[in-house]
């Protein structure tokens, strides 16, 4: 505990140290008038010490007291540190200039070594519960903030596919909704591609499932890459199928877009030698556009997409079927 | 006849310089005198009374007191007397130490 007396007179500043240290407080320092207080406590704030109680005379022969005592709370250093007025008298209008000047408490010369021993130690007390609920307040900043952090770590993880880093489905279906309420406000088409791999079972049959695994990231990194503008979002629907959300794309752009994964895919060239179609890993995909207007037609806009899938399917695998209508609200089936 | 002061034992240590320290004092206040300087004896007495409590001298407070009062009311008499009555009262002290 480091401790500043400050008093002009030689045989007070005397007293003081002697009665301060006999409670066992050692490591004390003096100034002699206001300017040299504030000066030892400019060195220290510079220095990186510190101080815990300081000990005032309100009449010294420079700067008033209750001067010192308000410049000296003013600094950074002396914040939550306790000031005690050393005072030769009780008069109220003085106390209370000290008291509005920051001082936590006074005592009255002549003072009693009890009375000073008491005065201290709360001083001395008061100092230590406000520093230890200043390093609480701070750790507990801390915590929050790396919980803050945990969190939202926690929300992309439990946003993405495990396997293929891919959004997930749950991100998907939040997505969508985001997109729809856009387009809904933009009076902008949405368009929305499936895709499931041909012979997927066979290629696990044949591979096994950590071949599989790898075939579903390779497919899940072409498919980021060949979705390349801004809001175009790609996610893993479910095992094998995929689902790509495409803003303000029309039956003209969808088909270019789901061409050109088709290609780029069977491109990768994957060996798939139980493949019907193909002697390469290929897709199929289903696509519709929508009209969004109103917040009903999203289950629609899927079903649709997923039903050309089904169509794509159907009719040969590894090609392309796109809903010629557009989705809207209101449309039956 | 003495005038029996008690003192803190711990205090021990610090009583000759505090009693050379009044000494001083009782000099500087006989020159304020000649002087008339009585603002700086006002400030003198309230000094005087601010340190003899402390060290267990309550008769110097009271008498250092009386002294601000005397030099507030610039009574140069009263202040005579006073400053002749602390040079006795230190003179003739009997410390008792306990």
């Amino acid at each position: 505990m480091k401790i500043l007396i400050v008093d002009d007179a030689s045989d007070i500043r005397r007293l003081l140290g002697h009665i301060i240290r006999k409670s066992g407080y050692e490591d004390l320092e003096f100034a002699v008038n206001g300017q040299e207080a504030l000066n030892i406590i400019e060195q220290k704030q510079n220095s990186g010490e510190k101080i815990d109680l300081i000990l005032l005379d309100i009449m010294l022969p420079d700067i008033n007291g209750i001067e010192v005592c308000r410049q000296l709370k003013s600094k950074k250093i002396v914040e939550g540190v306790p000031i005690i007025m050393v005072t030769g008298e009780e008069d109220e209008t003085v106390l209370e200039q000290a008291f509005s000047a920051g001082a936590m408490d006074y005592i009255v010369k002549p003072f009693s070594q009890i009375e000073l021993k008491a005065r201290v130690k709360s001083a001395l007390e008061l100092r230590q519960e406000r520093q230890k609920r200043s390093q609480r307040e701070a750790e507990l900043e801390d915590a929050t903030k790396s919980l803050k952090t945990a969190n939202k770590e926690l929300e992309r993880l439990a946003s993405l596919d495990g396997l293929t880093k891919l959004a997930n489905r749950r991100l998907f279906d939040q997505k969508l909704q985001e997109e729809w309420g856009r387009s809904v406000r933009k009076d902008e088409v949405l368009g929305l591609i499936m895709l499931d791999i041909d012979y997927f079972k066979e290629y696990n049959d044949t591979y096994g499932h950590q071949a599989g695994d790898k075939c579903l990231q390779d497919l899940a990194s072409k498919l980021e890459k060949s979705l390349f503008r801004s809001g175009d979002f790609v996610a893993r629907y479910g095992g094998e199928e995929f689902a790509a959300i495409l803003p303000e794309t029309d039956y003209k752009g969808l088909t270019e877009v789901a061409e050109r994964i088709r290609r780029e895919i069977q491109g990768l060239k994957i060996k798939h030698e139980n493949s019907e179609v193909s002697d390469y890993v290929t897709v199929s995909l289903g696509a519709a556009v929508a009209c969004p207007e109103s917040k009903s037609g999203i289950d629609k806009l899927v079903q649709a997409a997923d039903k050309e899938l089904y169509r794509a399917k159907e009719n040969g695998r590894n090609q392309v079927k796109i809903k010629k209508k557009l989705v809207t609200g209101e449309e039956e089936g | 006849m003495a005038d029996k002061v008690y003192v803190d034992s711990d205090l021990k240590a610090l009583i000759p310089k505090f009693l050379e320290n009044r000494k001083e004092e009782i000099v500087k206040a006989r020159t304020l005198l000649k002087e008339n300087n009585f603002s700086e004896l006002a400030e003198l007495g309230h000094a005087i009374k601010g340190t003899g409590g402390g060290y267990g001298f309550n008769f110097v407070t009271e008498l250092g007191a009386k002294i601000e009062k005397a030099a507030k009311n610039e009574d140069q008499d009263e202040i005579k007397d006073l400053v002749k009555r602390l040079e006795e009262h230190l003179e003739n002290a009997e410390i008792i130490y306990d």
